[in-house]
């Protein structure tokens, strides 16, 4: 029994090797000095085809530290901090609009009683399975049509009225006690009372759960801004990161480590609230 | 439970308003450096020359104003104001024109300008298109 736990203990920290690799290499390079010019071995920060036969030499540890990169991210040149800036400004938007939307669209699927309410919902649902990449193209004509395909709203309102989180929230509400809910009505609440005073408390731990998915999801945008944001200076930074090349690849580590910090503290918070979130979702209920 | 919650939740919030109100004043701050670091260029404002040709006004610039790309074609850069998040600041800006004549006093009469901004003089190879400059020439309108 000992030696099967053990096993298991061995084969679930291999794989959490696997994963935190690549992260504890980002923070290790970020400190890294910005390399210019040729060198026999060269620091991963510093990826470029190198020999004649197109094998490149990559030490995965810098051969010296220094605050290098972050002096030029955060103190010489306000573009990526812009772009910091640009990807709060979507997040945030993206996630005070949603939270309102879904709550609002789970209470009515969840409480309200009315004509083709199901079906409605197995809309959403399908709606929900269509890979992103599939409603681009819409989302782009419906921008297009509004006026304001170059703009952050191109972005936010398909965003905003994502049936997901309408979704992850009515599996939440089902499952509330209906008791609570006749005896508010006895008590003479309506609607808004009830949502405001009974289901919106009670169905915090999803609203966490959907906050931090949507902080995941929109952090890392890159599809749609690059679709939609045409200027250069409304980028998020999302899409410097995925854009990194032999020029940029000096920064990107600083970049990356400056970028994963609100993110890694928002799921270090609420890591419990996103399983117990998710968990609920495949409860079922009323 | 409810106190090691609360507990979290106010190290979490603490973290991220000194997180954010750093990341705010390190925009601030190195907005300024980056303002304060551009390069300095000298501009003139093309003089216009009263001609109309291809319904434009032709212009006289000063003949080390005129680049020559590796095709071949000729253009100038010129100073056009911008003012976006970083804050204010011009661009060299790329406008292809034609060269109609070259004078003696190291002047030449160029077509193709369509809005009369001012001309970078000397800027050489230093300057590329696009990038941030400060104007520091001051005898003509520079916007």
């Amino acid at each position: 029994m000992k030696r099967k736990r053990l096993l298991l203990f061995l084969i679930v920290m291999c794989f959490s090797l696997l994963w935190i690799g690549p992260l504890v290499l980002t923070v290790i390079n970020s400190f890294a000095p910005i390399t210019k010019g040729e060198s026999d071995t060269i620091s991963i920060n510093e990826i470029r085809d190198k020999d004649e036969e197109g094998f490149t030499e990559i030490s995965f540890l810098p051969e010296a530290y220094s605050l290098e990169q972050y002096e030029e991210i955060l103190m010489k040149t306000p573009v990526y901090l812009n772009m910091f800036w640009n990807s709060v400004i979507i997040t945030v938007s993206v996630v005070a609009g949603s939270v309102i939307v879904s709550t609002l669209g789970a209470y009515g699927f969840t409480m309200l009683r009315f004509r083709g309410k199901e079906l409605l919902f197995l809309v959403y649902i399908v709606v929900m399975l269509l890979p992103l990449q599939v409603t681009l193209m819409p989302n782009y004509l419906i921008a297009g049509f509004l006026g304001i395909e170059d703009s952050y709203l191109a972005i936010i309102l398909p965003a905003v009225f994502n049936p997901f989180g309408v979704f992850l929230l009515r599996q939440q509400m089902k499952v509330l006690p209906e008791e609570c809910m006749e005896a508010a009505k006895i008590d003479g609440a309506g609607h808004p009372q009830i949502f405001f005073y009974i289901t919106l408390p009670m169905v915090k731990s999803g609203i966490a759960a959907l906050v931090m998915l949507l902080v995941i999801e929109y952090w890392n945008l890159i599809d749609q801004a690059i679709i939609f944001i045409k200027r250069i200076e409304q980028y998020p930074m999302s899409v410097f990161l995925a854009r990194i090349n032999k020029e940029a690849s000096g920064i990107s580590y600083a970049a990356a480590t400056f970028y994963i910090i609100p993110v890694l503290a928002l799921l270090c918070y609420g890591h419990e609230y996103l399983k117990e979130g998710i968990g609920l979702m495949n409860v079922k209920g009323r | 439970m409810k106190n090691r919650m609360e507990r979290r939740t106010t190290v979490f919030l603490a973290f991220m308003i000194v997180f954010f109100g750093m990341t705010g004043y390190l925009t601030y701050y190195s907005r300024v450096v980056y303002l304060g670091n551009l390069p300095a260029v000298t501009v003139i404002m093309p003089e216009r020359t009263g001609d109309l040709k291809n319904g434009r006004y032709t212009y006289v610039v000063p003949e080390d104003s005129i680049k020559v790309d590796p095709m071949g074609k000729t253009y100038i850069l010129t100073a056009r104001y911008q003012t976006d998040i970083i804050g204010e600041r011009y661009l060299a800006t790329r406008i292809d024109v034609w060269v109609l004549e070259r004078r003696d006093d190291n002047m030449a009469i160029i077509d193709g300008m369509v809005r009369e901004e001012p001309v970078l003089t000397g800027a050489g190879d230093l300057i590329g298109i696009g990038d941030s400059i400060v104007v520091i020439s001051g005898d003509e309108d520079e916007r």
